[in-house]
């Protein structure tokens, strides 16, 4: 227990309580996690990935790779949330992860001492590749279910989370990613334009690198200008200042996305922005150094260290240890030492720091060790001392090992700016040698990168710099920008870093905290041929932990350079993707979960099968009925019963799903007799002619029926499956391909409500109904089209059938449709009607033989369904030119074909392989397949369609239906797809 | 038209600073091959809108729709094809929602990707795209009370879909 609480830092004193582990713990207002657990003397917050070391609090920022918590429970838990992310609420659930019973007792520990003991073979780079390989019956069994159950970070909860998370999408002129100074003060300069400004910052409190500074007499002034920029942001109505919102990504089109945790009705927003102009202010992180067990508990880094005691008013320590190879690591040892604590050593890798900072550490009492460095942090579970050492002028020997007692290291290895985003556009960053870092290369296109992110340290110079980005800015987007007061004091940039990019000595040196990846990994890593930043990634996982390598992809690579021989600008980095930290899957999904999850599309008549009890199912984005059942009855009994109905009496059932096109324009006929294989230009006013559409490859694409309501107006319908993507074709037609035709098409899908009234009372339903409509035979002939009023409704009838029986398809205003449908049921209770659903339609419609969107599955031509006499030979159709190619006229392509069982009662499975051989196995010659399947009521039998080589020579042949896949093997008899009414006797009576 | 929503919502459903209520009128969809707007002009006694514009005269709208294409509101109970101009009823195609008050914008916000921020998306002006994975079209009426108001449009078929979508983020809004 070291940490403890000393001042405010910028916090109030209004306290708050929360639970870690169960235990209730005090905090601030104000507190994060992890500055609250320090303060409460917490050390061991969690275990690590793979050998379940102990981990702590490492950083004070979206870099934490130690600290990683579960918040919440039940459905609301998180995990893997970064103490140092969190901010701390009343009654805030904490929970530590990866650890059994307790963090500071973990049985899995184990795996850190077979680690030891074995190390190089046991959970090293690529371990997963090279063990558990024996024997092979054991990997699904026991080795991998034993590893995902070892590893792993966190437990996803196994309940629903009940929050709403929402997606926003958001524009403005120009988005400020990054609230320290430079952000704050490119957004204050730019919004006094007038243009819309949003600013997006991770931490709760706005100010960056600021937060860091002492809030002492001395800052005041400094603290006040902060101060002041976040007020004059916050009252300008053109900027919008986002804060616990971290901007993840950036894509085409200046877009960013980004997640905002609220607190609220909504737990989270993820919003999507899109920006004339991005100035990108994300700072810089800085580096740890890599030494033995850098690791542990209370080894963090220093500015984490400063800020905790600073911001948080959180000390981390009882004895400070500094450890670094640059200048910016000196103040934290000077602000603990000024704020009474113990600082029992800094340690520098540097010969000659500068006399400013000998004198400081002189002045404060403090024992600087120069060139030299930690080889060693100590301590059962947490720092209680380190081992340091002389390191050689050439830098790859260390001597003259002793003891330094504190317990908590904060280190430096310097400064990493924040490329992520700015690289997200494909640009690669160029290593920067005098900061050793990457620093942003060529500006993708209305970027600016700025401050620290940039490379540029300095206080003043980086508040300039995102000033002149906010002046172009503004400019290219014909506004002027204002001006903003600087900062009243300047913090000198300069770290003056010596890189050293890992201590020459003995032991575990973690480079990947998150991920257990240790310089050993990244050397083997080398060994073993995996050199590319790309491979060496991917084979130790190193950088893939939620921190995406903030923290450890620099190191890794100079280590990897360091290796091969070759500078770290050769080496390169990996590339940067989006998402750059962990962002929750809810934010994503937003609200469409449950009953938002996919809009559904209704039928008028939608609320009326409500009510009769129909069960649905989902055709398309339409939820249809598929049938009514009666009470007792299961799908079989009611689609049997239904079908035999329609059969005998009538029935009536809703065809809205229908795609409906109108086709309008003096050439309207010459376009329909391209896109039909048969004429429409001979079709006569006030008629129906069935068409089918060919791909140009010659392929079966849609099928449907057109009618003429006047010589340049037609009314087409598609099948439900192809009503967009025919209406999208038809346009496409005459955009692109007959721009010279006079023809408009419009889609007046949702301006009809459907239904269509089958069977041998139909006809005097329709009559009983509709008495001022003529239905005799002559007036009203098969094919034949009437426009007619109901009650106000507006209607067009077709006397068109696809079940085979007389039949109507009654189309009216959508509004008076649910009228017009209750107004044929009235009519028709006297001639029995009943409705029906999508099982019957297709029962009926498989018993005359026409085929659907099972049939038509854009493998089958017309030979292949008997259509080819469709086709006209007077004129040119789409698919024309491609039809009759060799294959696709072949005798033996699988034909159409009724199929029976030979045992009435037993029925053929759709998709079922047709074969000659009841017996057949695998490899044996598949003759054709099922497509649909029925039981007919008529014929007291199960029937199907299906596709059969050679099929239409083989009506009477005995073969069977296999389906493998259930073990199930059926004899059919082939015959043909007309099951019921061959010569249309029943349509046309 | 409104009834799609009939049993399903009590219109307007009224929020902190939200409204969404229904409205309707007739529509007819104009469109042509030659010389459409000179007629549509003609046809209809209205100045025909440019690209993503309305114009208003009475209490009938012209409504830009694409290229040579237009829809007419108004009270009109029929109409017929004019000098090449056709006449294409979309009466009962749609459902006019309108999203009125303060906290409009952000509503749409939610599902809308579309730049409809103050000085943005002017009254007078119509966009079409989609909300929540629903085709719409968004007119910006003139203002109500002070409160921006707006016109969307949905397929019949999507108007519950839409309107539930809506009034479940319009809860959590404040």
């Amino acid at each position: 227990m070291s940490g403890f609480r000393h001042g405010l830092g910028r916090l109030g004193d209004a306290h708050l309580n929360f639970t870690f582990d169960g235990k209730t713990l005090l905090a601030r207002a104000g507190d994060t996690v992890a500055s609250a657990l320090l303060a409460n003397g917490v050390e061991v917050v969690g275990r690590s990935f793979k050998y379940h070391r102990p981990r702590g609090v490492t950083s004070s920022g979206p870099e934490e790779t130690g600290a990683l918590v579960t918040i919440g429970s039940g459905g609301k838990a998180d995990p893997n949330a970064r103490a140092t992310m969190e901010p701390v609420t009343q009654g805030l659930e904490v929970f530590s992860q990866n650890c059994f019973p307790s963090p500071k007792f973990d049985l899995m520990s184990v795996n850190g001492l077979a680690g030891a003991i074995l190390p190089g073979s046991l959970f090293s780079a690529g371990f997963y590749y090279k063990t558990f390989m024996w024997p092979a019956a054991l990997w699904y069994k026991f080795y991998e279910p034993s590893i995902r159950a070892a590893a792993g970070m966190g437990v996803p909860p196994k309940v629903a989370d009940p929050d709403i998370y929402d997606r926003i999408n958001s524009f403005c002129d120009l988005a400020v990613v990054g609230g320290g100074a430079a952000g704050l003060t490119a957004a204050l300069s730019a919004s006094q334009s007038g243009l819309r400004v949003v600013l997006f910052d991770e931490h709760n409190t706005l100010g960056g690198q600021l937060l860091n500074e002492t809030n002492s007499a001395a800052n005041t002034d400094l603290e006040q200008w902060r101060l002041n920029i976040i007020e004059a942001l916050q009252a300008a109505p053109n900027v919008k200042v986002l804060t616990r919102t971290v901007c993840w990504g950036r894509f085409d089109g200046n877009t960013l996305a980004a997640h905002q945790s609220v607190d609220g009705k909504v737990r989270q927003n993820y919003h999507k922005v899109q920006a004339k102009k991005i100035i990108i202010a994300a700072g810089a992180i800085e580096r740890p150094m890599v030494f033995g067990n850098n690791d542990k508990p209370n080894v963090m880094l220093a500015s984490a260290a400063r800020r905790m005691l600073n911001h948080y008013g959180t000390a981390t320590g009882k004895m400070l240890a500094v450890f670094t190879n640059n200048d910016s690591a000196y103040q934290t040892a000077f602000d603990y030492a000024d704020a009474g604590i113990k600082v029992s050593a800094v340690v520098d890798s540097r010969q000659y720091p500068g006399q400013v900072l000998v004198d400081g550490c002189k002045s404060r009492g403090i024992r600087l060790h120069t060139q030299s460095v930690v080889t060693e942090a100590k301590g059962w579970q947490a720092v209680r001392s380190i081992e340091i050492a002389d390191l050689a002028a050439n830098g790859q020997s260390v001597s003259n090992r002793r003891r330094v007692t504190c317990d908590v290291l904060a280190h430096s290895g310097g400064w990493t700016p924040q490329v992520q985003m700015a690289s997200h556009g494909g640009k690669p960053p160029l290593y920067d040698k005098k900061i050793a870092a990457f620093v942003v290369g060529d500006q993708a296109a209305d970027t600016y990168s700025v401050g620290a992110a940039e490379g540029e340290n300095g206080l003043l110079k980086g508040v300039a710099q995102a000033l002149d980005a906010a002046t172009e800015a503004c400019a290219e987007l014909g506004k002027k920008s204002g001006a903003v007061t600087p900062p009243p004091q300047d913090r000198d940039g300069a770290t003056n870093i010596v890189p050293l990019w890992s201590v020459p000595a003995k032991g575990k040196q973690w480079v990947d905290i998150q991920h257990d990846v240790t310089a050993a990994d990244v050397i083997q890593s080398h060994r073993e041929g995996f050199v590319s930043v790309e491979h060496l990634k991917r084979y130790t996982t190193l950088g893939m932990a939620n921190d995406q390598g903030r923290t450890s992809n620099v190191n890794a690579l100079a280590i990897m350079a360091e290796c091969r021989g070759i500078s770290i600008a050769e080496a390169g980095t990996t590339r940067f993707r989006a998402p750059i930290a962990p962002v929750s899957l809810g934010g994503f999904a937003g609200r469409e979960i449950g009953q938002y999850f996919k809009p559904v599309r209704r039928t008028p008549m939608q609320e009326w099968h409500e009510k009769a009890g129909a069960v649905f199912v989902q055709a398309g984005m339409y939820m249809r009925p598929q049938y009514y059942p009666q009470t007792g009855e299961t799908i079989d009994d009611a689609y049997e019963r239904e079908t035999a109905h329609v059969r005998q009496k009538v029935g009536i059932c809703d065809v809205t799903s229908l795609g409906k096109i109108e086709i309008v324009g003096p050439d309207a006929a010459e376009f329909l007799d391209r896109v039909y294989i048969n004429m429409f230009s001979t079709l006569k006013i006030g008629k129906a002619r069935y068409g089918v559409m060919l791909r140009e490859d010659g392929i079966v694409y849609d099928d449907g029926t057109t009618s003429r309501f006047a010589e340049d107006r037609f009314f087409m319908t598609t099948t439900t499956a192809k009503a967009g993507p025919v209406m999208a074709y038809l346009e496409r037609c005459l955009e692109i391909d007959w721009p010279e035709l006079k023809v408009r098409v419009s889609s007046v899908s949702e301006r009809w409500g459907a239904m269509a009234v089958a069977g041998p009372n139909a006809r005097a339903t329709l009559m009983a109904a509709f008495p001022s409509v003529d239905f005799s035979n002559e007036a009203f002939p098969f094919m034949g089209v009437v426009q007619a009023q109901h009650n106000g409704a507006k209607m067009v009838l077709l006397r068109i059938s696809f079940s085979g029986e007389m039949a109507f398809e009654v189309y009216a205003d959508s509004d008076h449709a649910t009228d017009v449908w209750q107004s044929i049921i009235e009519a028709g209770n006297a001639y029995d009607i009943a409705p029906y659903g999508l099982e019957t339609l297709g029962a009926l419609r498989i018993e005359k033989g026409h085929v659907t969107g099972a049939e038509l599955d854009g493998r089958v031509t017309l030979g292949d369904v008997h259509m080819d006499g469709m086709a006209s030979k007077k004129k040119w159709f789409v698919g024309k030119n491609l039809k009759d190619r060799e294959g696709l006229v072949h005798p033996d392509r699988p034909q159409l074909v009724g199929l029976k069982s030979v045992e009435a009662r037993t029925p053929i499975a759709s998709g079922s392989i047709l074969v000659t051989d009841a017996n057949a196995t695998a490899g044996a010659d598949k003759q054709g397949w099922v497509s649909s399947m029925t039981y007919s009521p008529e014929l007291c039998n199960y029937i199907a369609l299906g596709f059969l080589r050679g099929g239409k020579d083989r009506i009477g042949e005995r073969i069977y239906a296999a389906y493998p896949v259930k073990g199930r093997t059926v004899e059919v008899e082939v015959v043909s797809h007309h099951f019921i009414d061959p010569t249309n006797e029943r349509v046309k009576g | 038209m409104a009834n799609a929503l009939n049993g399903h919502f009590e219109m307007p459903q009224t929020f902190a600073a939200v409204s969404i209520d229904v409205t309707a009128s007739n529509m007819w969809q104009l469109e042509g091959c030659e010389n459409v707007d000179v007629q549509v002009a003609s046809m209809t006694g209205m100045a025909v809108p440019a690209q993503g514009q309305v114009t208003e005269q009475g209490d009938e709208r012209l409504v830009w729709l694409g290229r040579d294409r237009y829809l007419l509101t108004t009270h009109r109970a029929d109409l017929v094809d004019y000098q090449g101009v056709y006449v294409i009823d979309q009466t009962y195609s749609k459902t006019q929602l309108l999203i009125t008050g303060e906290d409009a914008r952000a509503l749409l916000a939610r599902g809308l990707p579309l730049d409809i921020d103050e000085g943005q998306f002017n009254i007078g002006e119509v966009q079409h795209s989609h909300i929540n994975h629903i085709g719409v079209s968004v007119i910006r009426n003139p203002d109500v009370s002070h409160q921006p108001q707006f016109e969307v449009w949905v397929m019949r078929g999507f108007a519950k879909s839409l309107t539930a979508f809506l009034v479940h983020s319009a809860i959590t809004l404040r």
